[in-house]
């Protein structure tokens, strides 16, 4: 009961905060086995909530031991089905530890789902640190139990983890029989390195700067000569689509020669220039500039903004202590990138839950009972229409500036298309050979 | 298909292009399908009625149901793609408009004075213990009347832009398939309109006397229009809350805020259609069914035409 109350606040929390999350591979998880998750560690207590979220088990998760010593989070992780380990970096030592891996070896033997995070804490550095070898332990005694355990590696891939309605995917690898494994390999850090390969084929790591062009170019490779989808309307497996070209081009940067990548970055800072200096996004240089699509964004958007505006602003109104309160929190308190999404999450449940009933209470005694039920719906629904309005607006704002760009320009249109077309050859070719 | 490339911006010639080559069916489109159905059920209806005035409507219904089938026939048998398939959406939601006047006054002129009104109104009586549209008018003031009104009114300009950019955005399969539900739902609504012909409760005499609605500009506005589209019928299903929930709910997964945005509007023709009078408790409910079951009928309707091609 707990546990599905947590998972649902966590579902809602994570809704609000990311704009879409994809999940990539949940095929690969079996349903009837105990399954250990690897993953990489990103996102701080955002990536346990994740995995809960979109995992159709419950799963439980492991954190570090010092957590216990706040009896507020001992209470939250006792809830969330969260076990602790000791880390060596807490000046604990992990003399302790051989319990608690002897528990959760227990867990997996009987079909239980655990997720842990091997890299040991959250970080942004953009690659994978070194991992620890706790989770082969637990599978390598998980395995003496029972022949019905399995690991998962597991990359998660935020594409701006601390900025509030950005996107996630989650993909999930192929099982990983550890009995299967030669018997060179059936040992603690042969494990441990063969979990980390398995981890670094998902996970996209970007460091900090160079990730600004890496998503760029990806952007460009994917939206080669696709006309852009109309703005609002789901776009099919377009973010998993995104991380894998921005995992390729993430790679290939590492194995390219810094000659060859200079040239590409001069290409495309020659193709910004093209357009005007404007920050045209790479995948609206293909936008065809027709009137009858042209006619159709308008009458669309211009809908949107009279029937959904009024709406919008009234959950915008409603909305704002709560919103502006949690900013307030997360400014305050989150220490680093890593923790922006965590305590805004954390924070931003009882900020906007208090915020609703000071308000259906200030509405129960000017206006009566009566009114308070349908004001108590208004809230979360007109909260729902100001979430999506704004993205939905930002989403608009860019389409017009890419149109104006372009219908500007419009003797460099088709040198701007053409230049961007042989680009996008040119990197296919290259990243072709980088994978040969 | 050389006048389509000559007026035709290059996005849409494409897909119609794209839509010449495809193969075809030996199977007639299940959307014209319903449409020839509705039109001779239509038309028969009104030839085997003894009133005069029901079987000239009759008669019009049987000439429209012959001119569809040859349509239909012959988009069938040509090898290529006619140009029918070409218009096929636009034309099957100018037809069911059209329908909408003729097919209603075709029902209640068969039927002469011999609605299913006291029917109706007696299922909303065993359905809430009350007469609803009585009832309500304890709490009905000009002001708010006027307000429902608007919300009845916005429904005509909320349908035709809602099913104009449904199906223009909608491509190929998408768009088949959301044609084909919407032509069911409507389709099932003129069976209600057929067999169970009715005015609603605005016309209905009943034991207790209903007081005179009193509006403003835009409850006038609605009464005019009424009267002017040949007074009230087609009752039975609600298709004015019926279209609206059809479309609100087949944008929710397409278009999540159009779909939000669009539920107060839904909301407000629900109140608009009992506080107007124009329709009984149980046309709503019944509305209400035929949207939320016609998308996924319409489904397996055109992925079973699409397995015979």
């Amino acid at each position: 009961m707990i546990y599905r109350f947590i998972s649902w606040c966590a579902r809602l929390a994570l809704a609000v905060f990311f704009r879409r999350v994809d999940v990539v591979g949940i095929e690969h998880v079996p349903r009837d086995k105990g399954v250990l998750f690897v993953s990489n560690h990103l996102n701080a207590f955002v990536d346990a909530m994740l995995l809960r979220v979109v995992l159709p088990r419950p799963v439980w998760l492991t954190a570090k031991e010092t957590l216990k010593r706040n009896p507020m989070m001992r209470m939250l992780l006792w809830a969330t089905r969260t076990l602790t380990v000791q880390r060596r970096e807490d000046q604990q030592g992990t003399s302790g530890n051989r319990a608690a891996l002897v528990q959760l070896a227990s867990l997996l033997a009987s079909g239980e789902q655990i997720a842990i995070f091997p890299e040991g804490f959250s970080h942004s550095e953009g690659r994978l640190r070194p991992f620890k070898t706790g989770a082969a332990r637990i599978a390598l005694q998980a395995i003496e139990k029972s022949d019905q355990v399995v690991v998962v590696p597991v990359g998660l891939v935020y594409l701006q983890k601390s900025v509030f309605r950005s996107d996630i995917v989650v993909r999930f690898g192929p099982v990983i029989d550890v009995s299967q494994l030669p018997a060179d390999k059936r040992e603690p850090h042969a494990l441990t390195a063969y979990f980390q390969s398995a981890v670094s084929a998902l996970a996209v790591p970007l460091s900090p700067e160079r990730s600004e062009f890496v998503r760029w170019v990806a952007e460009l490779v994917i939206s080669d000569g696709i006309v852009p989808r109309r703005i609002g309307e789901a776009r099919d497996n377009y973010l998993p689509r995104y991380v894998e070209a921005l995992e390729r081009i993430s790679t290939g940067y590492d194995r390219l020669d810094a000659g060859r990548v200079a040239d590409i970055q001069d290409r495309v800072l020659r193709l910004h220039s093209l357009t005007g200096g404007a920050q045209l996004a790479a995948s609206e240089l293909f936008l065809p500039l027709s009137w009858w699509r042209v006619a159709i964004f308008v009458v669309r958007e211009l809908e949107v903004l009279l029937v959904a505006g009024p709406i919008a602003l009234l959950g915008f109104l409603n909305h704002l202590p709560a919103y502006l309160g949690t900013r307030a929190i997360v400014a305050l308190t989150a220490k680093d990138e890593d923790h922006v999404a965590t305590n805004a999450v954390f924070f931003g449940l009882p900020c906007f839950a208090f915020c609703y009933l000071a308000q259906s209470a200030a509405v129960a005694a000017l206006w009566g009972l009566g009114w308070v039920v349908a004001y108590a719906v208004a809230l979360p629904y007109s909260g729902a229409v100001v979430l999506l309005f704004r993205d939905r607006m930002m989403d608009s704002r860019r389409r017009l500036a890419s149109f104006f760009a372009l219908v500007s320009n419009r003797p460099r249109r088709d040198q701007v298309q053409e230049q961007a077309r042989a680009l996008v050859r040119d990197i296919k070719d290259l990243l072709k050979e980088v994978s040969q | 298909l050389v006048i389509c490339r000559e007026h035709l911006p290059a996005s849409a010639y494409t897909r119609v292009m794209a839509m010449a080559q495809e193969r075809k069916s030996a199977w007639p489109h299940p959307a014209d399908l319903l449409l020839v159905g509705i039109l001779w059920t239509a038309a028969i209806k009104g030839l085997v009625s003894s009133y005069p005035s029901a079987r000239e409507l009759g008669w019009l219904h049987a000439a429209f149901a012959l001119f569809m089938t040859g349509v239909v026939a012959y988009d069938t048998s040509t090898r290529q793609t006619s140009w029918w398939s070409l218009v096929r959406p636009w034309a099957i939601v100018a037809w069911m408009f059209t329908l909408y006047s003729t097919l209603g006054r075709l029902s209640v002129a068969a039927v002469g004075d011999n609605t299913f009104d006291p029917v109706l109104a007696r299922i909303d009586e065993a359905l809430l213990g009350f007469d609803p549209s009585h009832e309500v008018q304890r709490f009905v003031t000009p002001r708010s009347v006027e307000v429902f009104a608007i919300a009845y009114a916005w429904f005509i300009p909320y349908i035709h832009l809602a099913l104009f950019l449904n199906l223009e955005s909608r491509g190929g399969e998408n768009r088949e398939r959301f044609l084909t539900a919407w032509t069911l739902l409507y389709a099932l609504s003129f069976l209600g309109y057929l067999f169970v012909p009715a005015f609603g409760p605005g016309a209905f005499p009943r034991e207790h006397d209903h007081t005179e609605l009193q509006g403003g500009f835009f409850f006038q506005l609605v009464q005019d229009s009424v009267a002017v589209s040949g007074g009230l019928f087609g009752v039975f299903p609600s298709l004015h809350v019926g279209c609206s929930v059809f479309l609100c709910y087949s944008d929710w997964n397409r278009d999540r805020l159009r779909s939000l945005m669009y539920i107060p509007i839904v909301l407000g023709i629900y109140g608009a259609t009992i506080v107007l009078r124009y329709h009984y408790v149980i046309d709503l409910v019944a509305g209400t069914l035929l949207a939320f079951s016609t998308p996924s009928i319409g489904r397996w309707l055109y992925t079973r035409w699409e397995s015979r091609r």
